[in-house]
């Protein structure tokens, strides 16, 4: 029991540095904001680098698990039931509220995670951080702010074209396989799906798109000496980053959708 | 002056500076001896801030800094720069932009005159450090602390790694620096040779302690045996 309370407090303190950078980068934002001093060039260049370069794979992801999910539904209605009329509606649903957010998220904290606290690591030990700082220049605006803005553009497009990619996959299963028509499938859809559930998705894809950058950087800005301290940094990223996106998820869950 | 009073930095229990002192006059140039892992860097970096010491005061010009006070760091940077050991540019930038990096418009007027002392063609500069040699990134980060230009400079091993020809052009950028702007030089190296003709003093660092402080005469006549040691490798060098 106490080895637990301790490993609780333990993990708790992990996030008061990711915490401390995220207000932070808050305050640092609204000065730039102030200032009109935001680095476009570098914004920009963070976009392409999470949205666009992650864009493929989510995609290819996407279109697979909800054309399994489909199935599987439809498989499991089929016997219960003898009817899977109601699938495509459900199996949208589904994709809507968490499919689409969680995975998007999941491959964007291994994709672009991994890369922010390699990138910063390796910066640490060739002491480009500490040069900065003789730069006068903070990491947090001239680091962070940048990626946490791509991230939070990345994770919000790519949900929502993941759940454009997962309606169309749906569509097509239901009229080549299940004989419905797409209008008729759009009124079916309609009796589960409202904007409530969409608004949700998108609330989760800015908090998963905040977690993921301030979490890796946290790992990243304190890595250790050596190649190793960077490979660490890395794994450790993307393992703390997906935990906290599930507990958020559930989080949300709990407070979005419970009544 | 810069001046250091009874500096003492300790990592996990070991002692890596033991109360060191140090003074430096402007338009002098202190050169800091040492075996290697023996804490020069560390040294140079708590002059600036960047390792807070555990006990000992650092001032510049007559302020004494506050290495936890960040703001007020700022402004003792731009006093005391340093080049690091390795040449730290940001890879994500290419050398023009690595110069140009957080500099206010008048800053940049010196950049051909700097260019021309350490022999760079500004046609380089277009390039990211990753496309250049190791003695160019090296030259670029001196360049980028001259043009803030300084009232000192810490030198981390400017000529480790560089060839002979290098290496002169790197001492006569510092009687340059020294003579034109009149700014305090602190250059540690293992290079002997270049500390016996550019030095106006020789501080030499031996577990933690200074054992050698005095002139370059002096410091060739020392009969203390890591400093005949020190010279013994000078001799190899010259042969
Ligand atoms: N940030 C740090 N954390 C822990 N130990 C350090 C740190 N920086 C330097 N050291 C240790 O301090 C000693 C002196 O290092 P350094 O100043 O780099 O030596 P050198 O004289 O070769 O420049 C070494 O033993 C090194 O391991
Ligand atoms: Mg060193």
């Amino acid at each position: 029991m106490r080895a637990l309370g301790n490993w609780a407090i333990r993990e708790w303190g992990q996030l008061a540095y990711p915490t401390g950078l995220f207000w932070a980068s808050i305050v640092g934002l609204l000065k730039s904001l102030t200032r009109a001093s935001l680095r476009g060039k570098e914004i920009t260049k963070q976009i392409y680098e999470c949205a666009v370069m992650s864009l493929p794979v989510i995609a290819f992801s996407l279109g697979i698990v909800s054309l399994m999910s489909v199935l599987e539904f439809s498989w499991h209605m089929k016997v219960v039931l003898k009817q899977d009329a109601l699938v495509p509606g459900f199996s949208l649903i589904l994709t809507i509220r968490e499919v689409a957010p969680v995975v998007t998220a999941m491959l964007l904290a291994s994709r672009v995670g991994a890369s922010i606290s390699a990138e910063m690591g390796v910066m640490k030990i060739t002491e480009q951080l500490d040069q900065l700082k003789l730069l006068a220049v903070s990491e947090v605006d001239y680091l962070l702010i940048p990626r946490w803005i791509g991230c939070i553009v990345a994770n919000v497009t790519l949900t929502l074209i993941s759940i454009a990619i997962a309606g169309i996959v749906t569509v097509f299963i239901a009229a080549r396989w299940m004989g419905y028509q797409p209008a008729e499938f759009y009124n079916s859809l309609l009796l589960f799906t409202t904007g409530h559930d969409l608004e949700g998705a998108l609330l989760k894809a800015l908090c998963f798109g905040t977690l993921i950058p301030f979490v890796s950087a946290s790992y990243g800005l304190r890595c250790a000496q050596g190649s190793q301290g960077v490979g660490d940094a890395a794994t450790q990223a993307v393992a703390r980053s997906s935990l906290l996106i599930i507990i958020s998820d559930l989080l949300i869950n709990s407070i979005w959708w419970m009544p | 002056m810069l001046e250091l009073k009874s500096i003492t930095k300790k990592f996990a229990n070991k002692v890596v500076l033991n109360s060191v002192n140090l003074r430096l006059q402007r338009s002098q140039i202190l050169f800091v001896l040492g075996r290697s892992g023996v804490g020069k860097s560390v040294l140079l970096k708590t002059i600036v801030g960047l390792i807070p010491q555990d006990r000992g005061e650092v001032w510049i010009n007559g302020e004494k800094t506050d290495p936890l006070n960040e703001e007020k760091m700022v402004t003792v940077r731009q006093k005391c720069g340093l080049v690091f050991q390795m040449p730290a540019l940001l890879d994500s930038l290419t050398l023009q932009e690595n110069l140009e990096f957080g500099l206010e418009g008048n800053q940049k007027s010196g950049l051909r005159k700097y260019l021309d002392w350490v022999q760079l063609s500004e046609g380089v500069l277009s390039r990211y450090p990753s496309e250049v040699s190791f003695g160019t990134q090296k030259k670029v980060s001196v360049v980028r602390t001259l043009l803030r230009e300084p009232q000192f400079i810490l030198f981390d091993e400017p000529t480790t790694g560089l060839d002979p020809v290098s290496r002169e052009v790197t001492n006569q950028m510092i009687r340059n620096v020294v003579k034109e702007s009149e700014t305090g030089c602190v250059v540690v190296s293992h290079d002997i040779q270049s500390a016996i003709e550019l030095a106006n003093s020789i501080m030499l660092l031996d577990e933690g302690r200074v054992v050698f402080e005095g002139t370059p005469e002096a410091f060739r006549n020392s009969d203390q045996g890591l400093i005949r040691s020190f010279c013994k490798g000078m001799v190899v060098l010259d042969a």
